[in-house]
């Protein structure tokens, strides 16, 4: 039946902002592209072939499950591409193809839509992927020897090699360029002399330059820190994300990783450097830490609602962070940890930040006087 | 080795003791024939006895004597066999369904209308008497058929919702959420039905919809047992006069008045008719 | 980037269409539709008959009670019938409908040479105004002799004149200022003496430096009256925000302005006091911006209430057919209609015609938090939302909705496109259901009793 006039009539406000969810999305993709244009020239081709199973994988997941659940198919509001282009970025340019497309079913249909998809999530479904794929395949992602500067012909090998069934060579095939992360040297270096600062080492300044342009190995578009940093205030500028977990997340982790004293070993003895002379700046340029603070940490699902909650978040993502990357042991890198740990706590944080209601204030001093 | 078989065996000792003295110290009554009560029922959770849910049901029948026949889903069986349980002599109550008191002429949309799209959400825009022609008719965004837990109603092609009478149990839950509680839960029995809701005068109800009651008082000067009687320009029947004589029904002008027997029936044979067609 | 006050948003404010336009007398029509609900409270009682003859300014219905305001006839003329009439909120109301006969005749005693206010008492004044059936004009349409009547223990701190104007599109107010500014400050003086406040606060947003600069000219002298420009930042024109960015003090939850020290009025009702009480007019009239894309000649107008929206609608060369929302009221706050003929009512700021929609279907919420940064009264939409999307009504005032002021912030900013204020709404009515529904219980009960004993 057509109504009788062709006037709409909904409740009020009758416009609406420019953002909606396609575009905030789109926007996502848009700050990220720059440093994945950093992995393809630095990893060569087979990390955007990497990139492109992980979106793929994440998209079809998405269309499927949402079969499943009998919802509307939304895979072009752009928010499963997101998912993948952030798991990709997360994990190193050498791995299996059919890693990345684990990983990216894993996210969207363990991460996504066993909460009852895109808004119920409680976990980053790219970090969830990730930390996944850190147990499940660990000599892949944990190899410790992604190529600085690798033309990633070994990658292609190793497609070729599954691709002709010949999984038995897989475990064999070498890296053909290796060299530890920035984040490893940073975890228990061995030192030469007894008293070890990071900065006074030889070649510190060449790796923070190398982290914050893009030469130091690393996962496919964590590499550049500076082309995450624009993206990241590319997304700041258009208010797509808010400054609170960003400056709070950097801060933290500078403040913490300057003061607190990491530890070193020096003929097989674990000794600390003195307070304050923690490598500030390569904490911040390397590893995860720019991708973390601007583009996981700040994805909406997943983190409070409130402007104070978004700071308390911020700062204890940092705390996570510095306490892994100095402290433990097993992981030289703690953000995706950090994060996912800190996305467990965010109702708390929600329950506990909530805002004051207008006039709230006014109305107990009012009864107090009253009384 | 040995040490540890030991050590695990104490704690479990001790554990378990701990667990049985709970379990004797803190023992609450239950009362069998709770369970057994609730299987009897249907477990819809429809909450049209008036308790909040099945359980709580069983547990009134069984701890605070509840009437055994509150329950409108499960109707006579449900009774019977509560019966049964409880050692009470259950009586036949009669299957209940929902009629909706619209026949949808007057409920051409004015306009489109954007926003959440449920009834109560419709009629609290102050829209409500602006939605469609008639203010008083169905809105036609499908409230009752999301609220019934039976699957019973469906939304026609002409927006107005479809009792089935087979599955409906006469919970009520569908006039609980439509806004202008146009679903009437009744007895079997209740065969003569006013199927509309407008209450404007004549007039005005003439000019909204073809098949609007207009209070003009044929049926309730036609009715012999003084069963029928226009209230607020609306046809209102008093079921316990009602003979179901289907006088009313033969005197409407609006053809508003139906008899729901007689409906079915044809209903029924269009069905077979067309089944009929089909087969041939 | 924050306001005066927390929270808040930026929308565009669409005023360039109308906002070079001077205020210009809009015909008045032949036949003229008076609705007798113009206002919030108790509806008016029409007090005419059919063929009745009825001069401009003679009471047509008399106030329903303290909370309500009489109607008056917009024109002299005769009374051809009584019928209903749409509201721009969507009821049916009880009209006057009206034969205008041109000749404009004031009844007797109205419209009278300028009077010196300072020599009436505030009771005077108040009886004046009250008689005048003037309503807050900003779109709330309280009646004004209610707000005028604080209590004798609450006391008064300043007078808050609301030239916010931060719906977007309209203008009304704006050229009003900009066209009168010293009738604006005899009617925000007047109600100083009424309430006995020794402070009196114009507050305009900073996007209209040409009325602040107009209405800066006119209070020069006035020691105790000041402008005061406020930041750009919608809602700052909502009462409970617009007291918090002048004085620095929040209402208190579920009280009043007064509560505060503070009585609010809009310029438009400032201007209609200044009217009612010095030259003993009724309201009859309003300014009304007509704008928005589907008007060609975009305007602010001077018009006769009860005149159908479709005469300003056809002065100003309306592209009906391009034009997807015809809104009576700003974009923000404002009513939907359906309907071009609605009459010009007391507190119709503006109509508006919009050729575009919002997508009208919505998602989950991604809990982006946008809504619980944008909400001026510190509550968190999305969990209300949320509740009331899972019809959990009865659920919400644990989240605060009974403090929500409609502002439609949230909604405005929801990238999920969540119809957040309409659940808002449907939560509050079915809470005041549920309530008559208890009342109506405790009261059987209550019945019951007495019946036993």
């Amino acid at each position: 039946m057509s109504p009788l006039t062709h006037f709409i009539v909904s409740t009020p406000p009758h416009i609406k902002s420019e953002q909606n969810i396609n575009s905030i999305m789109r926007w996502v993709c848009l700050a990220l592209a720059p440093a994945f244009c950093v992995s393809l020239y630095s990893f060569g081709w087979y990390a955007l072939f990497v990139t492109a199973v992980c979106v793929g994988a994440c998209i079809a997941t998405e269309a499927i499950c949402q079969r499943l659940r009998h919802v509307p198919v939304t895979i072009n509001d752009f928010s499963a591409v997101v998912t993948g282009l952030l798991l990709a970025a997360v994990i190193p340019p050498n791995v299996d193809w059919w890693v990345a497309a684990v990983g990216g079913i894993f996210a969207i249909a363990v991460g996504k839509h066993c909460f009852g998809g895109l808004g119920n999530n409680i976990w980053n479904p790219a970090l969830l992927a990730r930390a996944f794929l850190q147990v499940a395949v660990a000599s892949q992602m944990n190899s410790g020897a992604w190529g600085k500067l690798a033309q990633g012909t070994d990658g292609w090998t190793k497609l070729g090699h599954t691709l002709h069934g010949a999984f038995d060579q897989l475990a064999n095939t070498p890296d053909a360029v290796t060299g530890a992360t920035a984040m490893a040297q940073i975890s228990r270096p061995v030192a030469e002399t007894k008293d070890f600062v990071m900065q006074n080492i030889p070649g510190y300044w060449q790796l923070v330059k190398d982290s914050f342009w893009g030469y130091e190995g690393g996962s496919i578009a964590e590499v550049s820190a500076v082309m995450l940093l624009l993206g990241g205030l590319l997304l700041l500028w258009k208010k797509i994300i808010t400054w609170e977990i960003p400056v709070m997340y950097l801060g933290t982790v500078a403040l913490l990783g300057w003061i607190c004293p990491a530890p070193y070993l020096y003929q097989g003895e674990t000794l600390y450097t003195p307070l304050f002379s923690g490598p500030v700046l390569l904490h911040l340029v390397g590893g995860g830490v720019m991708i973390g603070a601007f583009f996981m940490a700040t994805d909406m699902v997943t983190t409070p609602m409130t402007k104070t909650g978004r700071i308390i978040f911020g700062i204890g993502c940092g705390v996570i962070t510095i306490m892994i990357r100095v402290y433990s042991s097993a992981y030289p890198e703690g953000v995706c940890y950090s994060i996912l740990l800190m996305n467990t706590c965010v109702p708390l944080i929600d329950a506990w930040t909530k805002p004051k209601k207008f006039g709230q204030h006014a109305a107990a001093s009012a009864n107090h006087a009253g009384k | 080795m040995t040490v540890a078989i030991i050590a695990m065996a104490v704690l479990g000792a001790v554990l378990g003791l701990i667990l049985a003295y709970a379990s004797k110290k803190f023992h609450v009554e239950t009362d069998p024939r709770v369970d057994q009560v609730l299987e009897a029922l249907p477990g819809a959770n429809c909450g049209a006895c008036g308790y909040p849910g099945c359980s709580a049901y069983a547990e009134a029948v069984v701890l605070k004597g509840a009437p055994i026949n509150m329950c409108i889903p499960g109707a006579t069986g449900s009774a019977m066999a509560i019966g049964k349980i409880m050692g009470v002599e259950a009586t036949a109550t009669e299957p209940r369904f929902a009629m909706v008191s619209c026949n949808g002429d007057g409920v051409a949309q004015r306009f489109e209308y954007q926003g959440v799209k449920t009834c109560n959400a419709a009629s609290v825009m102050g829209l409500a008497g602006a939605f469609q022609n008639c203010p008083y008719g169905c809105l036609g965004l499908g409230s009752c058929a999301k609220a019934c837990p039976f699957g019973a109603i469906r939304m026609g092609e002409d927006n107005l919702p479809y009792v089935d009478e087979n599955l409906c149990t006469g919970c009520g839950k569908c006039a609980e959420v439509c806004p202008r509680k146009l679903p009437k839960v009744g007895p079997e029995s209740r065969v003569i039905f006013v199927r509309c809701n407008n209450k404007d005068r004549g007039a005005l109800a003439n000019k909204t919809c073809n098949h609007a009651c207009i209070g003009c008082g044929k049926c309730e000067r036609e009715c012999p047992f003084d069963a029928i009687h226009v209230i607020n320009n609306l046809a209102v029947i008093d079921y316990d006069k009602c003979k179901l004589c289907g006088k009313c029904v033969n005197v409407c002008p609006k053809n508003l008045i139906i008899n729901v027997r007689a409906e079915r029936k044809a209903r029924k044979t269009a069905r077979e008719e067309k089944a009929a067609e089909e087969t041939a | 980037m924050s306001g005066a006050f927390r929270g808040g948003t930026h929308p565009h404010d669409f005023k360039e269409f109308s906002r070079a336009a001077a205020i210009a007398n809009a015909p008045v029509p032949d036949e003229l539709v008076v609705p007798a609900v113009q206002h919030i409270g108790a509806p008016a009682k029409i007090c005419v008959k059919v063929g009745d003859i009825v001069k401009r300014g003679q009471v047509i219905a008399e106030a329903g009670g303290f909370v309500s305001a009489a109607v008056h006839s917009p024109v002299s003329g005769k009374v051809k019938r009584l019928d209903k009439t749409a509201h721009p909120m969507g009821m049916t109301v009880d009209a006057v409908i009206l034969e205008n006969d041109h000749n404009d005749e004031w009844a007797e005693g109205l419209n009278t040479e300028p009077i010196d206010w300072t020599t009436l008492t505030a009771e005077e004044m108040k009886k004046r105004i009250s008689a005048a059936g003037l309503v807050g004009m900003g779109g709330a349409t309280f009646p004004t002799h209610v707000k005028l009547s604080p209590p004798p223990e609450k006391k008064i701190e300043a007078v808050i004149l609301n030239g916010v104007e931060c719906e977007p599109f309209l203008t009304a107010d704006d050229r009003l200022m900009r066209e009168s500014p010293k009738t604006i400050v005899e009617g925000l003086r007047i109600v100083m003496k009424i309430v006995n406040a020794p402070r009196g606060i114009i507050g305009i947003e900073e996007n209209k430096p040409e009325a602040i600069a107009s209405m800066q000219q006119a209070v020069s002298g006035i020691n105790d009256i000041e402008v005061k420009p406020l930041p750009v930042m919608y809602p700052q024109g909502a009462e409970k925000q617009l007291i918090f960015a002048c004085l620095g003090k929040e209402v208190p939850s579920g009280g009043l302005p007064m509560d505060a020290g503070a009585v609010v009025q809009n310029v438009g009702t400032a201007n209609a006091i200044y009217e009612a009480v010095v030259l003993n007019r009724p309201l009859t009239e309003r300014i009304t911006s007509v704008t928005g894309p589907g008007i060609e000649r975009p305007g602010n107008y001077r018009v006769r209430l009860g005149t159908p929206a479709k005469v300003l609608l056809d002065l100003c060369g309306f592209k009906k057919g391009l034009t997807k929302k015809l809104i009576y009221g700003g974009p923000m706050m404002g009513a939907a209609h359906y309907d071009e003929t609605v009459p010009v009512n007391k507190g119709m700021s503006g109509i508006l015609a919009l050729t575009e929609a919002n997508e009208d279907d919505y998602r989950d919420c991604i809990r982006c938090g946008r809504c619980v940064d944008g909400c001026p009264a510190g509550l968190i939409p999305s969990e209300i939302s949320i509740l009331c999307e899972r019809v959990k009504y009865l659920d919400t005032p644990s989240v605060n909705v009974l403090d929500c002021i409609e502002c439609g912030v949230c909604t405005y900013v929801c990238p999920a496109r969540r119809p957040i204020v309409q659940w808002i709404k449907v939560a509050k009515s079915m809470l005041a259901a549920e309530r008559a529904r208890q009342q109506m219980k405790a009261k059987q009960e209550q019945e019951k009793k007495a019946a036993k004993a």
